[in-house]
């Protein structure tokens, strides 16, 4: 009889987790709005309507309109297509070059490993959102440097936790086999270690994926983020700021949007924790 | 002990120089010059450009615009702001302790919603009072501290309208009063984080020989769970703090703009906006240099709690 693989236990527990299956669905819905915003949204997202400005909900309006008397549902219909590509990209970032930082630094140690982790070190030294907002000070406002800058200021976490990781899995006698039987380097650590220490980098990466959304948020908040009149839920808020006494329509609902996903993210990761890697229990 | 804080202190230098060096190049690549920036209200001739460059010392190569940097940050120097025409180094003076203020008020209302809620879930573990607290803490957690910031400032205005009371200052400075709102916004987020690993610690260490061993000898139910089982819960929730409150420092710059209050981090984000460079510089720097002394004592504090650990 052949053993269960650990993926396929974990993904049995993931799916017996009812918080967390209700946190993809929340996710799943989101997204399926987000990405078929054309078809859903009542109106142009960026249609100015002067007549029918600061508007209440209503019939015709279901969450109101803002300044430019434009739909805020069909506005936070197409935010999300930004903030959730915006959270995804600026993981990948950190991810992708964390996880390569995090690799060398553990397998090779010596040299090598002291000046990335000093490097790590250096970043740490700054609260995330600080980075990002000193990054996104030198590149200047804008969606793509939003990502890029939410996204090297969270390197730090994935190069500490793989090279962790690999410290510990490189002593293991599959690797000493690997390089027995002459396996060079690069594919002992792409198809031996990599795939053993994956498990808390994905529940790390998808609890980042809601950091990320509010760390860009914020910045879009300030407004050193996405530019008007493109829709995004933190510039949504910023742009509402003014008018909490009068319209505090315009402010509670893209709020409510960034919570929303950022919630579902959160209860998908803490179930996706206790499937994979359950020593990371918080 | 003292060796151990003289050791760590010296271990802060290399990585203090990397902030400095990181800080330099982060504004040395920005866009523009500052040069014009300075003289833009002015018209901005182009030999008053080049006669400032010159006296500003932006012609000289790179590596001796770096060394000049190094050597007055060293001293604390970053220069004047290029608005405010103040030295930076007065302008962090002046601003700093209303930062440390506001994240010390955050500090005190996540600890005590943090702790009140996790060990409540802790005792009530798998009940509805569990199910609440640790629903509401992952809502605090997911909450975007700003869209917080102006729900409570709609609930207290909507307040002052209808019964003509203003229940609490909102906005500005002033006494500890004007401190609540933003403490209760800034600490409600890492409370929810604090709740869930209060939680799973008191729940761990419930679970030890010791805990049966202290009921079993009949002390009450109160000294158990306070002297017993807290204290020794109380170790990773403290490597957190360490963590969460550069979250908190980082997120002073976005209550402070939203509350319109005097701090480092709302003079970083009008530097920003300004291009004030010398102002980033300086303000990013210290900001750096509190989180790394806040880590610092955290990690000394452990000796504290803990009396197993010992520095050597």
């Amino acid at each position: 009889m052949r053993a269960e693989s650990p993926w396929r236990i974990a993904l049995r527990i993931l799916v017996r987790n009812r918080v967390a299956m209700s946190g993809l669905a929340i996710l799943v819905i989101m997204s399926l709005l987000a990405v078929l915003a054309p078809a859903i949204a009542p109106y142009d997202p960026d249609a100015v309507d002067i007549l029918h400005q600061l508007e209440a909900p209503s019939q015709a309006h279901i969450l109101g309109t803002d300044l430019y008397g434009r739909d805020i549902f069909s506005r936070i219909l197409y935010g999300g297509r930004i903030t959730l590509v915006v959270g995804l990209i600026a993981v990948g970032i950190a991810a992708s070059i964390g996880i390569v930082l995090g690799l060398i630094a553990g397998f090779y140690g010596g040299a090598l490993d002291s000046i990335i982790m000093r490097l790590v070190d250096v970043l740490l030294a700054f609260p995330r959102i600080l980075l990002a907002l000193s990054i996104v000070g030198m590149l200047g406002p804008g969606l793509l440097n939003v990502m890029v800058a939410v996204g090297i200021a969270g390197i730090t976490g994935y190069a500490r936790l793989v090279r962790g990781s690999v410290l510990s899995a490189k002593e293991n006698v599959y690797v000493e086999a690997a390089r027995v039987v002459g396996c060079p380097d690069h594919i002992i650590l792409r198809r031996h270690l990599l795939p053993n220490i994956i498990g808390p980098v994905i529940v790390l990466a998808t609890l980042d994926v809601a950091a990320a959304i509010l760390s860009a948020s914020s910045l879009s908040f300030l407004g050193l983020g996405v530019q008007p009149p493109t829709a995004e839920w933190g510039a949504m808020l910023n742009e509402g700021r003014q008018y909490l006494r009068t319209a505090p329509w315009i402010t509670l609902f893209p709020g409510l949007a960034i919570m929303i996903s950022v919630l579902s993210i959160n209860m998908l990761g803490d179930g996706l924790r206790d499937a994979l890697d359950p020593r990371m229990k918080i | 002990m003292l060796r151990y804080i003289q050791r760590r202190l010296l271990i802060m230098i290399p990585v203090l120089w990397g902030v400095v060096t990181l800080v330099f190049f982060l504004m040395y690549m920005l866009p523009g010059d500052p040069a014009a920036t300075i003289l833009a209200q002015s018209g901005g001739k182009a030999e008053a450009i080049e006669k400032l460059r010159e006296q500003l010392g932006l012609n000289d190569p790179l590596p001796v615009q770096y060394m000049r940097f190094l050597s007055n940050a060293v001293r604390g120097d970053f220069g004047n702001s290029i608005f405010l025409r103040q030295p930076v180094m007065q302008i962090i003076a002046e601003n700093l302790p209303a930062t440390i203020e506001l994240a010390i008020g955050a500090l005190v209302v996540a600890l005590a919603i943090g702790f009140s809620m996790g060990i409540l879930a802790a005792l009530k573990c798998n009940t509805w009072v569990d199910r609440l607290c640790m629903l509401t803490a992952i809502a605090g957690v997911s909450m975007p501290n700003f869209w917080l910031a102006l729900l409570i400032m709609y609930l207290i205005s909507a307040i002052n309208t209808y019964y003509g009371v203003l229940i609490l200052p909102i906005t500005g400075q002033g006494g500890i009063q004007h401190l609540i709102v933003p403490s209760i916004v800034l600490g409600f987020a890492v409370s929810g984080s604090l709740a869930r690993l209060v939680r799973s610690s008191m729940l761990e260490v419930l679970r030890q020989e010791y805990i049966t061993t202290a009921r079993a000898k009949g002390l009450s139910r109160r000294v158990v769970i306070l002297r017993h089982a807290l204290r020794n819960a109380l170790i990773p929730v403290v490597t957190m703090l360490g963590l969460q409150f550069g979250y908190l420092l980082g997120g002073t710059v976005i209550i402070e703009t939203v509350f319109s209050r005097r701090g480092l981090g709302r003079t970083i984000v009008d530097a920003i906006v300004w291009k004030d460079l010398p102002v980033v510089q300086g303000a990013v720097f210290v900001t750096a240099t509190t989180y790394m002394l806040v880590n610092l004592l955290v990690d000394i504090s452990y000796a504290v709690i803990d009396p197993r650990i010992r520095y050597s």
